[in-house]
């Protein structure tokens, strides 16, 4: 009786103890992906770099310290084999961050595979073909059709992707008061506008649905006058792009892309190792289509 | 003494009760023909009062005040009258009436569901119980002579015998004495009108009683500890204040004090909420298929009447704990016709509690509320309330990389209701107008660095008639409530804006008395959406209930839409910030609300039921998931199905009370955006939102032993979904040729499938005992208890980035001192 009344009151006891206990609970999946790589191979550029994270368990500031990483290249065809170097840069923000950079500019068409290893042999890799280069040339605009005031841009050979094309206008304005000039530059992106033709792709800049938006950028603001808008010149930079260059969803919205592995080429990790360089031109449109356009020509009233 | 105000006094120790009764209504009669006001005063008869026995009634008074004649009290009947126009149809013909007001002869407080029957001189019996404002009202009837008897547990009965002529509208207000006789300790007799077990279509009624045997770190009750002991409602925890009802986000609730919206009622600590049980004359907790005039939120409804305070003396209570210190009072400011009641609470938490609870609790919250309470004549009530609450504490862990936010509500409400039984026509008429604020605030009190606050006035007219069988309800209501929003900071897509989701509405719901068993209720609602895009939408509902005294079967459905909402990043449980946003016009969030339930009342000491529910949503408008590191006001929609089974029984007997609930439920959250097949690569992830709780149980129990009353909790929960991280790197966004040595980048974190993780089970028991003293004008409330006895450490909260837990509350042993005097 007394052994079964001690069994019973250890029985509750550990019950009770056991009720009082926390359970575990995991928090974490099992990745093995070692790291996050972003960089750009430019053919224009001396420099070449790549920005490297680490995949990590905890949330944490990077800090200025080496990380186990080693960062190479091969030219795949010549099997040039190189070792790049290892910086910690400060943003802005004051955070630092990794960048494995190297001396030597690519040429067209070569392949390179970019590799990042851990001690461990844990590696994420990457691989790009550097686009044929392009040249850009401003063609006589039709001025004849009327109600248009397109401007074209013959861009001569085979980008294999255009991920940004920036068309920026240097704008001169006046103050509301006073009358002091200002100038302002208003971008647009003409991404996806360029149509194919013979040679390569043709990009119009449609100066009237453009000045609209100047205008109208212009007219929000209570300290400009929005009546006289002088177009300077127009500068055009096309960033021509590898073949894995495209965005899954045809925009580079940092919400749709922040999603790990939705614009990604890189084997064993996230992130995106491309290459590419920017072609730009300058130029101002003929004042019969600026004139068209809406835009301020001066000597001219009214 | 003049003759209309004679009062007729009878002798009637050697009268037959018939000759009295013929007396009473002759001399009534007399005077009713010279419009005079007649009062009658029966002293006791042993004859009478055998009579009165025999009809179950312990003691005898009459005392009736009725005035003949049409009469327009002020601008505001035209405006009843106008909205009443459509309920006089319903009038025409249907007989004589009898209504009014029933209240405790003691404090003057409304009675809510005393028994009002008449019976005609051939026997015959019709009846009424009186409503949360302790109205009855009894149509049909025929000219005649009628006995009224009037029964209320604790209370005397009340009699009265009158005489009604063709389509009169007689208005008779009365007063219960609270009975001498000992009652018994716990009801075993009679019908009860709530209980644990007592749920119809969704509805339960709550009194303060049941709240009160609630262990809570305080002496008093509050609603929102008694909520957490329901099944179908599920708590993220001990903090943070939020309710999921029926798989439903805290937003998809709508919580009315007096008619007054309050849109974040509960405190940050999860004990506690706006609604103490001092204040509380009765709440009715919806948690589907509700009916009108509710309208705008597509998953509950709390609805909380208030007090009145007492009109006849002074009353206070003043209390202590470790967690919270209150202050009540009321009484009269013009004897028997006006009352005011205050009630203070203040946290006492940082002071106190925290001193011996291992754990950082840097909470403050407190609440006030006023109410004045007016009769303003025989046949209207006016009441003014007023609601403030605030909060602001830190919800979760603080570490090297991770600074914690304060968070901060404050709820501010005013209303007035005016209720009246208008002399020229047949319906009770409620008016209200009433006035909300809410503002949550994150970031240092005074320097928020963001915050989001709706407000609005709200109108509403209300009316219920009787035609026949058929109980009549309509109204009209028009809403404006105004969002406005500043989510800087880390948010991303900030949004500063202002959001005017005006809207009016129109409803009528018959509620129809087929037989003695069996009742029906239709509702359709209309609503206009004046200056948006909106169309009008139309929501009809309805409910059937089939009923004996030991059986009780019912059905419900309903159709719901919401227009404002609020937004949680529900990835981060510490993170209980709300963003109010308005839905997109046209595509507002609909409920699809399906159940059934049957009770079963086998003896009158158990009580058992049971229901299943259904509920379809549309168009649920939730955070869009981000792998920044911060929560985003970008909006996908979500549709949800959520499926439930809840069980109850609950045990009344002398020395116990107690009841134990099981509720099993599944809620699934279909996310269909565009981006989910390019994230998921899947046209649409179906989730289970982390208010997924799939079991609950809740055991509670109280008793007396020796002069101690001792109250206990046990409720369990299983695990809850949570979202798993597989790590942390960071993006950079590479939208064209950029400088890697210049380019700015951000943090991100790499989530696995959304809510694919399981939290571990939850699980507390709690326990008080009190013992009460009697101090002569007073009393002294003592009471010690438990907080989770056996010291579990359920866990709060997960910081997915530190995977550093968060728990609940420890083994917090808790004391309190309660003094009322009156």
């Amino acid at each position: 009786m007394t052994n079964s009344s001690g069994t019973f009151k250890l029985l509750i006891l550990t019950m009770v103890a056991s009720l009082g206990c926390a359970e575990t609970v995991d928090t974490r999946l099992r990745i093995d992906y070692p790291y996050s790589i972003y960089g750009v191979m430019n053919p224009k550029s001396d420099t070449q770099a790549v920005r490297v994270f680490e995949i990590k368990s905890e949330i944490r500031l990077v800090q200025p310290e080496p990380i186990d990483a080693i960062v190479t290249t091969l030219e795949i065809e010549s099997g040039a084999h190189r070792i790049w170097r290892d910086s910690i840069i400060q943003l802005a923000d004051g955070d630092y961050r990794h960048v494995y950079w190297s001396l030597f500019q690519p040429q067209s068409g070569e392949s390179y595979l970019l590799k990042t290893e851990r001690s461990d042999g844990e590696a994420a890799s990457a691989q790009t073909t550097i686009p044929p280069y392009v040249t850009l040339e401003v063609l006589e605009p039709d001025t004849l059709r009327p109600r248009e005031a397109l401007m074209p841009v013959m861009i001569h050979g085979s980008p294999p992707s255009m991920p940004r094309i920036e068309v920026e206008y240097i704008l001169a304005g006046y103050r509301a008061e006073g009358g002091e000039t200002f100038f302002k530059p208003v971008q647009f992106n003409y991404v996806g506008r360029p149509r194919e033709v013979d040679g390569g792709a043709l990009l119009e800049i449609d100066l009237i649905a453009d000045y609209s938006d100047i205008y109208q950028l212009f007219r929000d603001d209570s300290n400009v006058s929005a009546e006289i808008i002088d177009l300077k010149e127009i500068q055009v930079r096309i960033h021509v792009a590898d073949g894995n260059w495209v965005s899954p969803v045809g925009i580079f919205d940092p919400n749709l892309l922040v999603e790990p592995g939705t614009f990604s080429n890189v084997e064993n990790g996230f992130g995106f190792f491309g290459s590419g360089y920017v072609e730009a031109t300058v130029f101002r449109p003929p004042v019969v289509l600026l004139r068209r356009a809406g835009f301020y020509i001066i000597g001219e009233t009214g | 003494m003049r003759y209309r105000d004679r009062v007729y006094q009878f002798q009637a120790e050697q009268a037959w009760i018939p000759r009295l009764r013929l007396c009473l209504l002759t001399a009534y009669q007399s005077a009713l023909c010279s419009g005079a006001r007649a009062a009658f005063v029966i002293p006791g008869n042993m004859a009478f009062r055998a009579y009165a026995q025999r009809l179950g009634i312990v003691s005898v008074s009459a005392n009736w005040i009725c005035r003949t004649g049409p009469r327009i009290a002020s601008p505001l009947g035209i405006v009843l009258i106008l909205s009443g126009i459509a309920g006089v149809p319903c009038a025409l013909g249907q007989g004589a009436q009898i209504r009014g007001f029933v209240t405790g002869a003691t404090d003057g407080e409304a009675l809510v569901g005393v028994n009002v029957i008449l019976e005609d001189v051939n026997g015959d019996l019709r009846g009424a119980a009186t409503d949360i404002d302790g109205i009855y009202n009894i149509p049909r009837l025929n000219a005649g002579l009628y006995l009224l008897r009037a029964s209320y547990v604790g209370y005397d009965s009340y009699a009265d015998t009158l005489a009604l002529r063709t389509d009169q509208r007689l208005t008779l207000n009365f007063s219960l004495q609270i009975s001498d006789a000992e009652m018994p300790e716990m009801l075993v007799e009679g019908e009860p009108e709530t209980g644990a077990a007592r749920v119809t279509a969704g509805l339960q009624i709550v009194r303060p009683q049941d709240l009160e045997i609630i262990p809570t770190p305080d002496i008093s009750g509050d609603l929102a500890s008694f909520l957490t002991a329901l099944p179908g409602i599920v708590s993220l925890g001990d903090r943070g204040g939020q309710f999921f009802v029926r798989g439903g986000e805290p937003s998809h609730n709508l919580t009315l004090i007096d008619g007054m919206y309050v849109h974040q009622p509960y405190h940050i600590l999860g004990f506690y909420s706006a609604f103490p049980s001092d204040i509380i004359q009765q709440a009715d907790i919806h948690t589907a298929g509700f009916g009108a005039p509710y309208s705008g939120r597509i998953a509950s409804v709390i609805n909380v009447k208030s007090r009145n305070g007492n009109k006849n003396g002074y009353a206070g209570a003043a209390s202590v704990s470790p967690f919270v210190s209150a202050i009540q009072a009321e009484g009269p400011l013009i004897r028997q016709r006006a009352s005011i009641m205050t009630s203070v609470r203040q946290s006492v938490v940082e002071q106190a509690a925290e001193r011996y609870v291992n754990q950082d609790m840097p909470y403050t919250f407190g609440d006030a509320f006023v109410k004045v309470h007016a009769i303003l004549s025989h046949n209207s009530q006016l009441s003014v309330s007023a609601l403030h609450t605030y909060d602001r504490g830190t919800i979760g862990l603080q570490s090297e990389d991770r600074i914690l936010e304060s968070i901060g509500w404050r709820n501010t409400a005013a209303g007035i209701r005016y209720i009246v039984l208008p002399r020229a026509l047949p319906f009770v008429a409620e008016v209200q107008l009433s006035y909300s604020r809410m503002r949550a605030e994150q970031g240092p009190a005074g320097a928020p660095v963001r915050w989001s606050q709706v407000q609005g006035f709200s109108y509403a007219a209300n009316m219920t008639s009787f035609y026949r069988r058929t109980q009549w309800k309509w109204g009209l209501y028009w809403r404006a409530p105004d969002i406005r929003s500043e989510l800087g900071g880390l948010y991303q897509d900030p949004e500063i804006g202002l959001n005017r989701r005006h809207k009016a509405g129109l409803y009528l719901e018959p509620d129809f008395n087929i037989n003695d068993n069996f009742r029906a209720r239709a509702t359709l609602i209309a609503e206009i959406f004046p200056g948006q895009r909106n169309r009008t939408i139309f929501e009809p509902r309805f409910r059937v209930i089939w009923e004996t005294r030991v059986h009780e079967a019912n059905i419900g459905a309903g159709y719901y839409h919401q227009e404002i909402f609020g937004l949680n990043d529900r990835r981060d449980a510490t993170n209980v910030f709300t963003a109010w946003r308005s839905a997109p016009e046209i595509d507002l969030s609909r409920a699809t609300h399906l159940l059934g339930g049957y009770r079963y009342r086998p003896s009158p000491w158990l009580e058992l039921s049971v229901e299943t529910f259904y509920k379809r949503l549309r168009n649920l408008f939730i955070a869009e998931w981000t792998a920044f590191p911060r929560f985003t006001s970008r909006l996908q929609r979500a549709d949800g199905r959520v499926l439930g089974f809840e069980t109850r029984a609950e045990v009344r007997s002398k020395r116990f009370y107690g009841y134990a609930n099981y509720g099993l439920s599944s809620v699934q959250y279909t996310a269909k955006e565009a981006n989910i097949a390019l994230w998921f690569g899947t046209e649409r992830l179906s989730f289970r939102p982390p208010h997924d709780r799939r079991h609950q149980v809740n055991i509670v129990g109280n008793t007396r032993i020796r002069d101690f009353d001792v109250s206990v909790r046990w409720n369990f929960g299983s695990g809850r979904p949570f979202t798993r991280v597989y790590g942390f790197d960071g993006f950079l966004l590479l939208d064209g040729i950029q400088n890697i040595f210049s380019a700015s980048d951000d943090q991100r974190v790499i989530y696995g499938r959304p809510f694919e993780g399981i939290l571990p089970t939850y699980h507390r028991l709690d326990m008080t005992v009190e013992r009460r003293f009697d101090l002569g004008h007073g009393m002294l409330a003592a009471q010690i208890g438990v907080i989770n006895l056996y010291n579990r450490r359920n866990l709060f909260a997960l910081d997915l980035f530190t995977s550093e837990r968060n728990f609940q509350l420890p083994i917090v042993p808790t004391a309190g001192l309660r003094i009322e005097t009156n």
